[in-house]
């Protein structure tokens, strides 16, 4: 696309100067004779300069463009207005393309959640970009044969700036519970301390041992030796259980020690990543004010800084031992349920190698040991 | 062989050309411009020397190789340059 330049030649004896022009390999594209002394011509943007090298007496002055050159001068002008222009018409389809409002319409609110859960995982939430028609397809149909006992149809609306999902749910004939016989037998081996039995035939005694797999409560409901019924074991059994621990502590350890220095902080956070001006050469950092929202892709807000001392230290042999007999009965609490306990301890083992100790230590708990166990019913 | 030289002269356009209008004269492939001026104006195409006489004579175009002439033009006559 070529660039023109309108010129108004001034001076004496102006034929003179296009027979200059011509000389100098300069076309001339168009000119308009106003006086004597004065003249509009145009020439091609490119031979602007060496028309200015020959001019030599003549005024020239240029008073308009046209072509690529003209243009850019426009785009020049207006960059400020097509910059916002552009990058509004952007932000606006980004608008047009994001999520505001996932609604679910459905009689039943369990599902109703158990659905949008499933959305979210999806992408199809509040403040995140629409999917395709392809993708919304894709999502319909898994989450059909996810739910395909409890959803009969599901539709999928994208209404504006929101999601419409429509479900209507399968109602099934209620089936009938079959009846399940079953024994309760010992979980794990230990002397039975406590049986409390609701339901079934209490065939083990108390402060009796008993292995892995044994019968405690019997489904089968016996009269003169003979199996007379069978019945769904309930009941629950205590016993004494026995667990022997090995555990290697470390002798170094690493403390983190609070001070009373902190100071408040502006910060930025992209993605994981924090920008803000470090007080300290060890901190801790809690939020005090922050401003996020899904639709921005960072957080700014304000955020206290806490000086930490880091300590490097070494436990005494006693310490260490002391500590890690805390830790290995910590594990075993974890493990038990409300109403059971630790009823002893013993260190049977103990040695210090290297920078850590070793520690055998056998631990006594009451615990509950019954479960549930499915018998086939023979009567004769 | 006729037709494709016909063609390509058509489209390279390097013949002498003069043509002439009401208060036009449009010359195409001349060699070198000699008086320019409001009465009277001479072009040179080899030997030939191309003499426009008139009145408020004007150039509207000139480029390379074609210049259009704009005015009230009453006399255009063709003389041997070598006389």
């Amino acid at each position: 696309m070529n660039s023109y330049l309108f010129l108004k030649i001034e001076g004496r004896n102006i034929s003179k100067f296009l027979t200059r022009c011509h000389k100098n390999n300069i076309d001339i594209l168009n000119s308009n004779v106003i006086s004597y002394k004065e003249m509009i011509i145009k020439i091609k943007n490119d031979d602007y300069d060496n028309l200015m090298k020959i001019k030599s007496i003549y005024k020239v002055t240029i008073i308009k463009s046209s072509g690529f050159i003209k243009f850019k001068e426009l785009i020049n002008k207006n960059k400020h207005f097509i910059i916002i222009s552009i990058l509004g018409l952007l932000f606006l389809i980004y608008l047009c393309n994001t999520i505001f409002k996932v609604d679910i319409i459905s009689n039943n609110n369990i599902l109703n959640n158990k659905v949008r859960k499933d959305l979210e995982s999806y992408g199809i939430e509040k403040y995140s970009l629409k999917k395709s028609y392809k993708k919304i397809t894709k999502i319909k149909e898994e989450l059909l044969d996810k739910y395909k006992d409890e959803i009969e149809w599901m539709e999928i609306t994208d209404i504006g700036t929101k999601y419409e999902i429509k479900i209507v749910e399968r109602k099934k004939p209620k089936k009938e519970k079959n009846k399940e016989y079953t024994n309760i037998v010992a979980a794990k081996s230990g002397v039975i301390k406590r049986i409390y039995a609701e339901d079934g035939m209490k065939v083990v005694e108390e402060n009796t041992y008993v292995n892995k797999g044994e019968i405690i409560i019997s489904g089968a409901i016996m009269k003169d030796e003979d199996v007379k019924s069978f019945v769904e074991a309930k009941g629950k059994v205590y016993a004494e259980v026995w667990y022997n621990v090995n555990i290697e502590f470390p002798l170094k350890y690493t403390e983190k020690k609070y001070t009373n220095n902190y100071k408040k902080t502006f910060y930025i956070k992209l993605g994981n990543r924090y920008i803000a001006k470090k007080n300290y050469k060890n901190f801790d950092r809690k939020t005090i004010v922050s401003l996020k929202n899904k639709l921005i892709p960072f957080e700014i807000g304000i955020e206290k800084q806490r000086e930490v001392k880091i300590i490097n230290d070494k436990y005494t042999i006693n310490e260490a031992k002391t500590r890690a007999i805390l830790n290995a009965k910590e594990k075993i609490l974890q493990s038990l349920d409300k109403g059971e306990y630790i009823t002893s301890q013993k260190t049977l083992n103990f040695y210090a190698k290297d920078s850590k100790i070793i520690l055998d230590i056998f631990f006594s708990c009451y615990e509950e040991i019954g479960e549930k166990e499915k018998i086939i019913p023979q009567i004769k | 062989m006729g037709m494709i030289r016909s063609t390509l002269d058509y489209i390279k356009q390097e013949e002498f050309k003069i043509t002439i209008k009401i208060n036009q004269i449009d010359i195409e492939n001349y060699d070198k411009l000699g008086i320019i001026d409001d009465n009277q104006m001479i072009i040179y195409k080899g030997n030939l020397k191309i003499k426009i006489k008139g009145k408020s004579l004007t150039i509207k175009k000139l480029i390379n190789n074609e210049i259009l002439i704009m005015g009230n033009y009453s006399e255009i006559s063709f003389e041997d340059n070598n006389e």
